[in-house]
C-alpha cells in the first residue's frame, strides 16, 4: 500500500516543500529511508515503530521503503517522525489515506508516542504560507511561535493517538488562534535600563546618536567604568522592531534553536556578545549545516564585541563585508544561505593593554610602544565603519552612592523613535533606513554644510588632526544630531558635537 | 667636497669604527690626503685596527665606491657638513668630542641659530604636556630653534609645537636617515625636513642601535645654548642630556614636580643635586640667558559665549573629566561637546586621555 505525505524541510532560514512517499511491500521486515536523509531521519526507524506500538497500533511486520523527494536534496533534523508514523499507519489502513492530504505535518516522536517540539517552525511556517499551503499540524510546544502567523490554519498536537483521532475525524482540535505582536510587544520589558547606569553622561548621549542614526560605536575606558553595562542597555533604547523584523530575528533564532518557546518570538532586539575567544566560523556561521552565526544572531539587534583588540584580527576583519552589505553568504559544501546580518556594532576596549592609560587613580605600566601596539590591532577599515568612539569615564564613588535614578530608556527611546521617523521619511524610496547607512549619493545630498560649518570642520582638520576618513563619518554623525535637535539643515553645534566622537582619529597622546 | 670631507665620509662608512679610532686614524693619516690611497701602506695602520676591520676597510678603498655613496646621499637630500665645512656649528665644537661628519637633511642655517633644547622621558603625564607645550611655544614664538631627540613623548610635543607656532626646529637623530627610530615619527620627520633641519651623527645606513641613544645627547646637549628639561625619570636619556649640557657648561633647567611622582623623579633629582636650575615659567630661561623676550601678541581676543567662559572658568583651575564638568555647569552632555570642539579647535584647552581635558594656559 502506498501513502504520501506532505512535509517541510529547511535551507538556512527558507523552507521547501517535502513530499514523503511510504511504501509497504511484502518481503523481510524493515524499514528503508532513501533521499539523502542525515542520520536523525535514518534513526527514526527506532523512533516511529516504538511510537506506534506504544500507541497500541500495529506496526507492520512488512517492508517500509520511505522516499523523500525531491530526491537530490539533502534533508536532516527530527521533523519528518510524524509524518512518517502517519504514512505507515494510513498505508495500513488504520487512519483515511485522503484525510492527510492539503496538510504539512511536523513533529519529532518521542518513544511513547509524545510528539516533541522542533526548531526552525516559524521559518517554515512563512515559506509554507507563501507557496500557498494553508493546512499545518505542529507540535503544541512550538504552537506559541506559529501563531503569530495570520490566516493560516494550524492544528497544534500532543500525541500521535491524538493526531489519529483527528484525522479520522473522532475528535476535533481547536485551530490555533491568531496572537497580536502588539500585545506581545506590550507586555515586554528589557532587563537592563539606563535608569541605573550613574553618570556617564557622554557615553548615554553618544549612544543616543548611535540608536537614532544606526550608528556603530566604540567605547574606551578603563576597566570597571561600565563599558558592558552601557551596551547592554543600548537595546533598551532602539526603536521598537516592527512585526516584519521581529519575524525575520525569531526565524534566525528558530534555526539555532534559540527561540523561547513560551514567548514564541523575539520581541527584544537581539543582543550578543561573543567571547573574544569566538572562532571565525562562530561569528559568520557556518559548520557542516550551515548554521547561523553570531552576527546573524544579532540581526536586528547589537552585536558587542568587549575587548576588541583581543578578537584573533581575521576574525574581526571579516566583519567588514557584511557590515557594508547587510547579509552573510555561507557556503559550504552540501548548500549555500544566505542569512541576514544587519547589526549595529558595540565594540569595548580599554585605553591601553593594561587598562589605566590616563587614569588618575592606578599608574599606567604600558610602553608607548606597546599602548601603539595595542590601539592599531584594530584596522584602519574597521574603524572607518565605526562612525562613533566615545571616552567611558571611569565612575568615582559619589556616582554611585546617589540614591536618584537617571532617565529612564524609555524617555530616551522617545527621541531616537522621533529621529527615526524624519530619516524614514527623508530616505522613503531610497531603500535604507538610517543616515548610517547613507551612501555617495545621499551623503551629498542630505549633509550639505553652509559655509560657517565648513570653516569649522576645515579649522578642526588642521587643529586637531583628524585623518581624512573622519570627514563622512562626523557628517554623518552630525546629521544624526541634526535629527535628534529636530533641525532641517546640519547647524554649528551639530558639527562641533559631533567632532567630540572621534577621538581614536586624533593622536592619542599629543 | 673636499679631500677632508670625502676622507670622513668614508671613515663613516664602516660602523666598527668608534669615535675613539676615528681620532686615532686621523692622527696616523694626513687628513689633507686620500686615506684609502695610502691606507695600507701606512705602518701604524695595526696599532689602531686589528687584521679584519683591515680587511674590511681595504676591500672598498675604490673612488667610484665612494663616489656612488656620496652621489645616492644627494639624491636622497642628505647634506654632509663635516667639521671642516665653515657652516659647521660653533657651539659643536666647543665640546670635547664633537662628531666629524653631520648628515643633515632640511634648512641647514638652522645648526647656527640660537638653540636650546627640550628634551624629557617618553612616558609622559598630563603636567609633562602641558608645560612641554608652554616652554616649546614660548621658545618658537621668540624664533630660538628647539632642539631635541624626536624620540616619542616630551620630545615630539617638543617639536610639534614649534611646527604649529611655525618657529624652528632641530631633530637629532640616533641612526641614519635611512632608519628613521621610532617609526611612528616618519611623518613628522617628513615635516621637520621641510623646512626645518633633520641632524645625525650616523650615515644614513646605520641602524638606530641602543648605544647610539647616549652618544647622540651630546649632541643636542652640544648645539644648545640651555637645556631644559620638562619632564623625566631618574633612568631616563633626559638625564644624559643634561649631564651633558651640565658638563659643556651649558644652563640647564629642570622643571620641579612633586616629590611622589614617577614622572618627574628625574628633574627633582637634577634640581637636588644642584645641576639644574629651578624653572616655573619660561621667563625663568630668557632672563639667565639674557634674552630679551618679545612682548606677547594678544590673539585677537576671541569672543566667547557665557558658558564657553564658563566651561573655561572651570579648566583653568584644574584638569577635569567630561563628567565633572557636566557637574559643575549642569549643561547637556550635547552642548558641553560643541563647547569643548570650540575651545579645543582654538587652541585654548587640549584633550587628554581619560576623557578629561585640561586648559593650556
Amino acid at each position: 500500500m502506498l501513502a504520501k505525505i506532505l512535509s517541510f524541510g529547511l535551507n538556512g532560514i527558507t523552507g521547501y516543500p517535502v513530499q514523503i512517499e511510504l511504501d509497504i511491500n511484502n518481503g523481510l521486515p524493515g524499514y528503508d529511508v532513501v533521499g539523502l536523509a542525515d542520520t536523525a531521519i535514518k534513526e527514526s526507524k527506532s523512533r516511529v515503530k516504538a511510537a506506534i506500538k506504544n500507541s497500541a497500533f500495529n506496526y507492520p511486520i512488512n517492508k517500509v521503503i520511505i522516499n523523500l523527494a525531491p530526491a537530490d536534496t539533502k534533508k536532516e533534523g527530527s521533523m519528518y517522525d510524524l509524518p512518517i508514523a502517519l504514512g505507515i499507519l494510513a498505508a495500513e489502513d488504520i487512519i483515511p489515506n485522503k484525510s492527510l492530504s492539503g496538510y504539512i505535518i511536523l513533529g519529532e516522536l518521542s518513544l511513547d508516542g509524545e510528539i516533541r517540539k522542533l526548531n526552525g517552525i516559524l521559518p517554515m511556517l512563512i515559506s509554507a504560507k507563501q507557496m500557498g499551503y494553508t493546512k499545518f499540524i505542529i507540535p503544541k510546544e512550538n504552537a506559541v511561535e506559529a501563531s503569530f502567523i495570520d490566516k493560516l490554519e494550524v492544528f497544534p498536537v500532543e500525541t500521535l493517538k491524538q493526531v489519529v483521532s483527528f484525522l479520522k475525524g473522532e475528535i476535533n482540535i481547536e485551530k490555533l488562534s491568531n496572537k497580536s505582536y502588539e500585545d506581545v510587544l506590550k507586555e515586554h520589558n528589557y532587563k537592563h535600563d539606563f535608569a541605573y547606569v550613574k553618570g556617564q553622561v557622554s557615553a548615554k548621549r553618544a549612544m543616543e546618536i548611535a540608536a537614532a542614526g544606526g550608528h556603530n560605536i566604540l567605547l574606551i575606558g578603563p576597566p570597571g567604568a561600565g563599558k558592558t553595562m552601557l551596551a547592554k542597555c543600548f537595546p533598551s533604547i532602539l526603536p521598537d522592531m516592527t512585526f516584519e523584523e521581529s519575524l525575520e530575528v525569531t526565524k534566525i533564532h528558530s534555526v539555532a534553536g534559540l527561540l523561547d518557546t513560551n514567548r514564541g518570538i523575539v520581541v527584544e532586539r537581539p543582543f550578543r556578545s561573543p567571547h573574544h575567544t569566538a572562532t571565525l566560523i562562530a561569528l559568520t556561521g557556518g559548520g557542516q549545516k550551515a548554521k547561523p552565526g553570531e552576527i546573524s544572531l544579532a540581526h536586528n539587534g547589537v552585536l558587542f564585541l568587549d575587548e576588541m583588540p583581543e578578537y584573533a584580527r581575521n576574525t574581526i576583519e571579516t566583519l567588514r563585508q557584511p557590515m557594508e552589505d547587510g547579509y552573510i553568504t555561507v557556503a559550504r559544501n552540501a548548500l549555500t544561505v544566505q542569512y541576514p546580518a544587519n547589526f549595529i556594532l558595540v565594540a569595548s576596549m580599554n585605553p591601553c593593554p593594561c587598562g589605566y592609560y590616563g587614569s588618575t587613580t592606578h599608574e599606567c605600566k604600558c610602553t608607548p610602544s606597546a599602548i601603539h601596539k595595542y590601539l592599531s590591532k584594530i584596522s584602519g577599515p574597521l574603524l572607518d565603519r565605526i562612525d562613533l568612539h566615545i571616552e567611558v569615564d571611569s565612575i568615582n564613588y559619589d556616582d554611585l552612592s546617589g540614591g536618584e535614578l537617571e532617565e529612564p530608556s524609555c524617555e530616551i527611546k522617545k527621541r531616537v523613535n522621533k529621529a527615526r521617523e524624519i530619516q524614514l521619511e527623508r530616505f522613503k524610496d531610497s531603500g535604507i533606513y538610517s543616515n548610517a547607512k547613507m551612501n555617495e549619493k545621499e551623503f551629498k545630498k542630505y549633509c550639505a554644510l553652509n559655509k560657517e560649518c565648513n570653516n569649522i570642520l576645515e579649522l578642526a582638520f588642521k587643529k586637531m588632526n583628524l585623518s581624512a576618513r573622519a570627514y563622512n563619518r562626523i557628517l554623518k554623525v552630525a546629521r544624526t544630531i541634526a535629527d535628534l535637535d529636530g533641525k532641517e539643515n546640519i547647524e554649528k553645534q551639530h558639527i562641533l558635537e559631533a567632532i567630540q566622537y572621534r577621538s581614536l582619529d586624533k593622536k592619542y597622546s599629543v | 667636497m673636499t679631500i677632508q670631507d670625502k676622507n670622513l665620509v668614508w671613515l663613516d662608512l664602516f660602523e666598527f669604527l668608534t669615535y675613539h679610532k676615528k681620532v686615532k686614524l686621523l692622527e696616523i693619516f694626513n687628513v689633507n690626503t686620500d686615506i684609502k690611497k695610502s691606507f695600507l701602506s701606512n705602518s701604524k695602520l695595526r696599532d689602531v685596527l686589528n687584521e679584519q676591520e683591515i680587511t674590511k676597510m681595504s676591500a672598498l678603498t675604490s673612488n667610484e665606491f665612494l663616489d656612488r655613496k656620496i652621489e645616492e646621499y644627494t639624491k636622497a637630500n642628505i647634506k654632509i657638513i663635516t667639521i671642516y665645512n665653515p657652516n659647521y656649528p660653533d657651539m659643536l665644537k666647543e665640546i670635547a668630542t664633537p662628531p666629524f661628519v653631520l648628515y643633515c637633511k632640511g634648512n641647514t642655517q638652522l645648526l647656527n641659530s640660537y638653540c636650546v633644547g627640550i628634551v624629557g622621558s617618553r612616558k609622559h603625564s598630563d603636567y609633562g604636556l602641558v608645560t612641554t607645550k608652554q616652554y616649546a611655544k614660548a621658545l618658537a614664538e621668540n624664533n630660538i630653534t628647539v632642539v631635541s631627540g624626536m624620540a616619542v613623548g616630551i620630545d615630539t610635543i617638543a617639536h610639534k609645537t614649534a611646527l604649529e607656532q611655525t618657529g624652528n626646529t632641530i631633530a637629532v637623530l640616533a641612526g641614519g636617515f635611512n632608519h628613521i627610530y621610532p617609526a611612528i615619527n616618519i611623518k613628522l620627520s617628513r615635516e621637520i625636513e621641510q623646512s626645518n633641519l633633520l641632524i645625525s651623527e650616523s650615515a644614513p645606513d646605520v641602524a638606530p642601535l641602543s648605544y647610539l641613544f647616549p652618544i647622540r645627547n651630546r649632541i643636542i646637549a652640544g648645539l644648545s645654548h640651555a637645556i631644559i628639561v620638562t619632564e623625566a625619570g631618574v633612568k631616563s636619556g633626559s638625564m644624559h642630556t643634561a649631564n651633558y649640557a651640565f658638563d659643556f657648561n651649558r644652563e640647564v633647567f629642570a622643571i620641579p614636580g612633586k616629590i611622589n611622582s614617577p614622572y618627574s623623579s628625574g628633574t627633582n633629582q637634577l634640581i637636588k643635586d644642584n645641576k639644574a636650575n629651578i624653572t616655573l615659567s619660561p621667563d625663568d630661561v630668557f632672563e639667565v640667558l639674557n634674552l630679551t623676550k618679545k612682548e606677547k601678541i594678544e590673539n585677537d581676543e576671541i569672543q566667547l559665549d557665557i558658558n564657553a567662559q564658563l566651561v573655561l572658568n572651570y579648566l583653568n583651575a584644574e584638569k577635569k573629566t567630561f563628567q565633572q564638568l557636566v557637574d559643575l555647569t549642569k549643561l547637556p552632555a550635547q552642548e558641553l561637546n560643541a563647547i569643548l570642539t570650540e575651545l579645543e579647535m582654538t587652541g585654548m584647552i587640549t584633550k587628554l586621555a581619560n576623557n578629561s581635558y585640561i586648559s593650556n594656559k
